[in-house]
């Protein structure tokens, strides 16, 4: 079976061309455009990726992200599942300021637009590689 | 003043006799040099004049004015029991008096130059600050339809299918429409803030306005639903500048408006200025050259949910409001208004509040424009009112002061003002002025203001006005003070 990737993003182009490049490389797509919109795909489609864009209308996806979080805590969400922002919002000048952000929503990984679509199915692929087993002892 | 010198021995009589005919009590050796009681008295005398010795009346010393010669002296002060005390003159300290207020006078401007200076220092922090953050704005608002253009163009390369690539090459050629809007809305918010983009002032009906972007196809039917649009008074301001923010202000609406939901524009006419409760600070309305009879407001609202700390973060400041928005905002602080973003648990919305002006206040836009980028670090910037007499139309004179700004010209008073940077500016003013008078036999009022501390351009105007002189009278009228109408 297919991996699933849910792609949440307000831009229609964004969403419409992740989700073929996505697809093109064999995974099964569900798309989201904001961010209401979002909470309830993740709780049916229960993907095994999030790609969540930041700046979206009724609420933002840090928020979103959060409150991901706290379903997978609360045994609503697998926790195996993956976050990864992808936001234009890189704050180059108030970089404290990011990583407080980025602290309130816990992603796995923030990948920043404009990137590299090699460079995004990667970090996609990575957040998808099980950990590697760690000896005992 | 003669050489007087009471011998120490005189009787108190004739003491009293002498100080009683002296136009202040003295003692005056003359040009031979200065009396003193002994040297060490006068080493104590000069530590107190340097300011390193105690208080002159500890010393026994005293400064004295003589009223007639206005000069000052620096005396011993000896008490002669009942009578007045027996004044001996230690120093012409006049002089020194002088340079003791020229240093004084040098250190308070010191003072003031480097409170100048702090201040243009905490102002540039500033507005590195608001650079870096509409830079951080501007490459935020590229990023997006750069990413999508990119991920096009990829998907061109990848794709076989020829109806699929046409899709792709859609979406590749909106991207960099999009990406040529920005650039659009960069360029127009560059030649704003260089005050380059000059604004053709009329007045403007904000509701029709309002009503024909709504009618506009691209808005969706019934995505826009406009209230409170009926006896708005007409405000002064660039129609075509005003559209486009208004304009702006809708579609960045709907952009963050969901399908099935629609964007609410309300209008309305405000005698106040907001309260807190608007999102507006109450305590700083725009400065506008007149007293604005009210403010026509457009609040344009989308049913966005951005309640809880980080997202009433994220809300805040032009991060909220996108490239287009602050434009809009220069442009309305440029007509005297003010445009900011307002929150709320179930909405946001946008705020762009107009003053209702008269035309002759809203002619005099432009020129608080000027005012407000003029430098305040140096010599103070001025006020300059000219007053064509007779009924004579000042638009002529305004062509004295070829494309600069910071001019305008208000037929409606018959005047051209002028804001600018200093003095030799007010001067050069003044010449131009009687230059014209002088060729065309109109005669001309002047007056000028400088900034006071708080750069109230409408404070300013008015003393300005309030000092109006003939120009080429006593060499161009005026009072002679630090402000009038003087040649």
């Amino acid at each position: 079976m297919n991996r699933k990737v849910l792609v949440v993003d307000d831009d229609p182009d964004l969403r419409e061309s992740l989700a073929c490049l996505l697809e093109g490389v064999g995974y099964d797509v569900a798309e989201a455009a904001d961010g209401y919109a979002a909470l309830g795909a993740v709780l049916v489609q229960k993907p095994d990726v999030v790609l969540l864009d930041v700046m979206m209308p009724r609420e933002n996806g840090y928020r979103v992200a959060r409150k991901m979080r706290e379903a997978q805590a609360a045994g609503l969400l697998p926790d195996a599942m993956k976050i990864i922002l992808v936001t234009a919002r890189k704050l180059d000048h108030d970089p404290e300021r990011e990583q407080l952000f980025e602290q309130f929503a816990h992603p796995d990984l923030v990948v920043y637009k404009p990137f590299d679509v090699n460079g995004l199915l990667s970090a996609v692929a990575t957040a998808l590689t099980p950990p590697e087993p760690q000896p005992v002892g | 003043m003669g050489a007087v010198h009471p011998p120490r021995d005189l009787s108190e009589t004739v003491l009293q006799t002498i100080l009683d005919l002296l136009p202040v009590p003295v003692a005056v050796r003359g040009a031979d040099g200065y009396l003193y009681r002994n040297a060490a008295h006068r080493a104590l005398a000069a530590d107190a004049l340097a300011g390193e010795g105690g208080d002159l009346e500890d010393l026994g010393l005293a400064q004295v004015t003589d009223p007639v010669s206005g000069r000052l002296y620096l005396c011993t002060r000896t008490p002669l029991g009942d009578g007045p005390d027996f004044l001996e003159v230690l120093e012409d300290i006049t002089g020194r008096h002088s340079d003791r207020d020229e240093i004084a006078r040098q250190r308070d401007a010191l003072a003031r130059d480097a409170e100048a200076l702090g201040r243009a220092n905490r102002d540039l922090a500033v507005i590195d600050r608001a650079k870096a953050a509409f830079i951080a704005l501007a490459a935020h608002e590229v990023r997006t339809p750069l990413t999508a253009l990119g991920n096009a163009l990829a998907l061109l390369r990848r794709t076989p299918d020829p109806a699929a690539g046409a899709r792709f090459l859609g979406m590749a050629e909106r991207n960099v429409g999009r990406l040529a809007a920005l650039a659009d809305d960069l360029l127009a918010f560059t030649k704003l803030e260089v005050g380059h983009l000059a604004l053709a002032f009329a007045p403007v009906d904000l509701a029709a306005l309002v009503a024909d972007t709504a009618a506009d196809p691209e808005c969706g039917p019934g995505r826009v639903r406009v209230s409170g649009g009926t006896r708005l008074p007409a405000v002064h301001g660039d129609p075509a500048a005003l559209a486009q923010v208004v304009h702006d202000l809708i579609d960045h609406a709907l952009e963050n408006t969901p399908e099935g939901h629609a964007v609410r524009v309300a209008l309305a006419h405000r005698r106040r200025w907001p309260r807190p409760a608007d999102g507006a600070d109450p305590d700083h309305a725009p400065a506008t050259p007149g007293a604005p009879e009210g403010w026509v407001e457009v609040v344009v609202a989308d049913p966005a949910q951005v309640g809880g700390d980080t997202g009433a973060e994220m809300a805040d400041g032009d991060d909220a409001l996108g490239l287009g928005l602050a434009v809009g905002r220069r442009v309305a602080a440029l007509h005297g208004g003010a445009l900011w973003a307002r929150r709320g648990p179930e909405e946001r919305a946008v705020v762009l509040r107009l003053p209702v002006l008269g035309v002759a206040d809203a002619r005099l836009l432009p020129v608080q424009e000027a005012w407000r980028r003029l430098p305040r670090h140096g010599a103070p910037p001025a006020v300059v009112v000219l007053r064509v007499e007779d009924g004579a139309d000042p638009d002529p004179l305004r062509s004295a002061f070829g494309e600069d700004p910071g001019f305008a010209s208000v037929p409606e008073t018959g005047e051209v003002v002028g804001a600018v940077p200093g003095p030799g500016a007010v001067d050069r003013a003044r010449h131009a002025a009687t230059r014209w008078s002088a060729a065309r036999g109109c005669p001309i009022r002047m007056g000028w203001s400088r900034a006071d501390a708080a750069a109230d351009f409408g404070a300013a105007l008015a003393r300005a006005r309030a000092a109006l002189r003939p120009l080429g009278e006593g060499g161009g009228g005026g009072n002679g003070g630090e402000e009038g109408g003087r040649g």
